[in-house]
């Protein structure tokens, strides 16, 4: 049940992400082709990691329960400053606009 | 900014030994207070006595069944300290305000439920179970006095001599019939239930359950003054019928519950949850996709145990596979117990490292001289 509130969570970040940024990621695209390239070369790093993270830690004998605990860690690490910078975006954009 | 953090470690001391000192010095026999049914001629409570030496209740409170934990009475342990025999009594109060009429007979049922994981077993009235009676008292008040008036009319006891290692409870219905010898406008009856062992190995496996033992339900028939013996033996036998039948719609409730907290829950429903959350929008362009990726990365770890695939190399003509951990050994039987501790002290020292890790987070939030958070600007 953990696991499946954690994946929600998750999911539910990634796509309120994809919301908030699709517009500006296309607008980059069409006027700076070559930075997708780059975009895609990290992102194309964390799909190696998936790939082979599994695999890894099959062989620690660490169960889902205890990776989850382990996720929940640097769930804030990772949220907390995208929520932050997220948030001073849009008071900057509200500054800009008043 | 030294003695905010110094407050706050000793907070998170203070409530650490609180905790621990709860959990495991405070005795938990907090009891809770319910009605336990109504009958025809009064409504009947219970309560919990969880030692032989509590005298008995004033006939204006009302009481209740009770959960407490396992509690050894008159334990005999070897030279380690392993537990080798006990016996465990516990016993409630039943009373009813009801009004007896001299020379009528009575039929009082009670619905009971005990444990059942215990070898040795008897349900027995604990003030008089020398003589192995269990005595019905009725109460006058009447007069002023409270006067008492005991009917030994009961010498039944369940004893047991099995192992059942289920935590389940049964009911067991107990009828008694009697004549009343007095008017009077109050009824109460001691039951206790009594778990002995002189069996080393069920003696330890019992250390640490908790048992039940409370009155589900109570009835007090008036059969008038003219009934037959074998008209109250019919109503007794039916009322214990009844009795005993709940113990079927007690099984069903109980399969209700594990349903409810099964952890193999509608694995469909979530799946359609995270199919829309993954599928009921566009694809995310490469920026988006990037600032995704580390989410993405936690996401598969958290499936990480499921997901594993083996990874298979090609040389010389030949493939070679290498099959993931779990198969190879963690998955066996005989590591179980390992494998069990290994977690244990793993997740251990992660769920201290979180607690770190929050504190640091909550500190830095309220530190007024630091204007970040997680190492962001606010």
């Amino acid at each position: 049940m953990a696991n499946a509130f954690l994946q929600v969570i998750l999911k539910l970040v990634m796509r309120l992400i994809s919301l908030l940024f699709n517009p500006l990621s296309e607008l980059i695209e069409s006027l700076i082709p070559n930075a997708s390239d780059a975009f895609g070369k990290v992102t194309g790093f964390f799909n190696l990691l998936s790939q082979y993270s599994s695999f890894a830690l099959s062989y620690l004998g660490i169960t889902d329960e205890v990776i989850s605990i382990i996720v929940l860690l640097f769930v804030p690490t990772i949220t907390i400053p995208l929520a932050v910078h997220i948030l001073k975006l849009v008071v900057k954009w509200w500054d800009a606009l008043t | 900014m030294k003695n905010v953090s110094i407050l706050f470690k000793s907070i998170f001391g203070t409530l650490c030994f609180l905790f621990l000192f709860i959990y495991f010095i405070v005795p938990t026999n907090v009891h809770a207070w319910e009605n336990i049914g109504t009958n025809q001629v009064g409504f009947a409570y219970a309560e919990a006595n969880v030692n032989t030496s509590q005298t008995l209740p004033s006939l204006t409170r009302t009481f209740v069944g009770f959960d407490q934990p396992f509690t050894l009475q008159r334990p005999i342990n070897d030279v380690n300290g392993a537990i080798l025999s006990f016996v465990r009594d516990m016993y409630f109060n039943v009373q009813a305000a009801a009004n007896l009429t001299q020379g009528h007979t009575y039929v009082l049922s009670l619905g009971i439920s005990r444990p059942n994981q215990y070898v040795v077993r008897e349900l027995y009235n604990p003030y008089y179970h020398n003589d192995n009676v269990t005595y019905i008292d009725l109460y006058d008040t009447s007069d002023g006095v409270g006067t008492v008036y005991h009917v030994a009319g009961y010498n039944k006891s369940w004893n047991y001599d099995q192992w059942n290692n289920s935590t389940q409870t049964l009911i067991d219905g107990l009828s008694v019939s009697f004549t009343a010898p007095h008017n009077a406008n109050y009824i109460r009856m001691l039951v206790g239930n009594r778990d002995e062992t002189n069996t080393f190995m069920y003696a330890n496996t019992w250390e640490g359950h908790t048992a039940t033992l409370k009155v589900i339900s109570a009835s007090l028939i008036d059969m008038g003054s003219n009934s037959s013996s074998t008209d109250v033996t019919n109503i007794e036998n039916q009322l214990n019928d009844i009795n005993n039948n709940l113990n079927g719609v007690s099984n069903n409730i109980r399969e209700v519950k594990d349903t409810l907290t099964n952890e193999d829950y509608d694995k469909n429903r979530q799946d359609t949850i995270l199919n829309t959350l993954e599928n009921g929008w566009a694809e995310p362009s490469t920026l988006v996709a990037m600032l995704q990726a580390p989410l993405n990365f936690a996401n598969t770890l958290v499936t990480a145990n499921s997901s594993c695939q083996p990874i298979t190399l090609t040389a010389f003509n030949k493939s070679f596979q290498i099959p993931c951990g779990t198969t190879l050994f963690w998955n066996r039987q005989d590591v179980s117990t390992f494998r069990l501790f290994w977690n244990t002290l793993f997740g251990g020292l992660i769920i201290y490292r979180v607690g770190l890790k929050l504190f640091k987070v909550v500190n830095d939030a309220i530190d007024p001289t630091k204007d970040s958070i997680e190492g962001v600007e606010i």
